[in-house]
């Protein structure tokens, strides 16, 4: 793990010098969310629908973008193969980026999905606090497939068009959770039925997370 | 100290190395020469660990080269510097530093970079450097962790005379601390400077190897095109 967490070190000093990451997620996820609002124009019923989608679309397309930008700072001056060439086990390198990559989602996501709640007039501290659970699971699986496809797509001169196409449907089933489990709890609608969406949710994450651990070493090496 | 047997290396149709044995030991430097394509890149980085080879093998003392213990005695410099531009040289080498598991990194870093003489641009961010002074910071990195084997692809890119100087100085007292080192370059006259020995590879094999001593850059031009044309 020391080498995992030199990487999240990294990668966050960069962020905080260079700022292309989370401002990336944040501006493009508030555009989505702000263009959705004028063009549903929902009611408070309709909001209550609605909004567990837009908050995971808002989260996966300015997601991507955030992804792709972090795999294309390690191809800049080769710097991945600075990593590559170091003794430290290439699942080492996935776990420093993963958690780099969530805690980037994460990030953002404390400023947009508050700012989703506001506008869909669905605001509560209650419902903030409930969603927690289901925004940190659904964040890991999404980055966890999404930081190894970004790797592979950033050798790519299509980059930007070849991460959603590999990565989306992918991530489907993770999604589809988290939007049955966000849509429970604005809803109000029971722990129990959360609780199952959360363990799906969960289980996801684990497969993602240890498939790519086993298949990073050959996504980065020639 | 490191050895490549029978490698060979296909990318997918093109086949970039067919059958390489070569041997660089301890306390030699060996100047890897060949026109673009004849694999020299390719023979680096699987030496680095960063590539595998279709066929056959590269042992460092002894240990597979893809064994991170086998990685953590060699100091790679590809064709690009390897550092992150937002990050200042004393951060990269940092950052370098803990994936090595360097003691006393900091200090060590910054005497590398004084000694490199970019001592006075160590808290700049690295996108604000020349090419030049990034490769003196990226040859830092790469001796960083005192590995025992270099392996070197283009190091005299963008450097100037006292860059080479200092890079050739380099490179002498590792072989004359008992090192390795493999050098790939088209600099001739600066790689014949600091090499005991010569390897020429033409369409991905070892065409010719000779005795760095007594060679010219006109003695190395004909064994080139001689090597290149066989």
């Amino acid at each position: 793990m020391r080498a995992a967490w030199a990487i999240v070190r990294r990668e966050l000093q960069g962020e905080l010098r260079s700022r292309e990451i989370i401002p990336t997620i944040l501006v493009f996820g508030a555009l989505v969310v702000v263009v959705m609002n004028f063009a549903f124009e929902p009611s408070r019923e309709e909001s209550e629908r609605i909004a567990p989608g837009v908050i995971w679309i808002a989260i996966a397309f300015a997601g991507i973008l955030g992804l792709s930008r972090s795999a294309a700072l390690d191809e800049e001056n080769a710097a991945l193969d600075g990593l590559l060439a170091a003794p430290v086990e290439r699942s080492s390198l996935y776990h420093g980026k993963l958690l780099a990559n969530c805690a980037f989602l994460l990030v953002a996501e404390v400023v947009l999905v508050p700012l989703i709640l506001v506008l869909y007039n669905l605001a509560a501290w209650r419902t903030l606090v409930a969603l927690a659970p289901t925004i940190v699971l659904g964040t890991i699986g999404f980055a966890a497939a999404g930081t190894i496809f970004a790797t592979i797509a950033a050798n790519s001169k299509l980059r930007e068009v070849l991460l959603p196409i590999l990565l989306l449907p992918v991530v489907i089933p993770v999604f589809l959770a988290a939007v049955e489990a966000t849509g429970i709890v604005i809803r109000n609608e029971g722990v129990r039925y959360l609780y199952s969406w959360l363990r799906i949710l969960a289980v996801f994450d684990l497969v993602y997370i240890v498939a790519s651990s086993l298949l990073f070493e050959f996504v980065v090496e020639d | 100290m490191i050895s490549w047997r029978g490698v060979r290396k296909e990318f997918g149709r093109t086949v970039a190395l067919r059958g390489v044995d070569l041997t660089v030991e301890a306390g030699k430097t060996v100047l890897l020469l060949g026109a673009n394509g004849a694999g020299k890149t390719t023979l680096l980085r699987i030496g680095a660990g960063l590539s595998r080879p279709t066929e056959g093998d590269v042992a460092i003392a002894g240990v597979p080269s893809r064994e991170t213990v086998a990685r953590a005695r060699v100091g790679y410099l590809g064709h690009a510097t390897h550092l992150y531009a937002s990050l200042t040289p004393l951060e990269n080498l940092l950052f370098a530093a803990r994936l090595y598991g360097v003691a006393d990194a900091t200090a060590r870093a910054i005497r590398l970079l004084d000694e490199a003489g970019v001592g006075r641009r160590a808290r700049e961010p690295v996108a604000r450097l020349s090419r030049g002074t990034q490769q003196r910071v990226a040859l830092c990195r790469a001796l960083l962790h005192e590995p025992a084997i270099l392996l070197f692809d283009e190091p005299f890119t963008g450097l100037d005379p006292d860059g080479v100087s200092l890079l050739s100085a380099r490179v002498r007292a590792h072989a004359a601390g008992g090192g390795a080192a493999l050098l790939s370059t088209h600099d001739l006259d600066a790689g014949l400077a600091v090499a005991d020995e010569v390897v020429v590879l033409a369409r991905g094999r070892v065409a010719a190897a000779r005795a760095a001593a007594g060679l010219d850059g006109r003695a190395i031009r004909a064994l080139y095109d001689e090597a290149s044309a066989a």
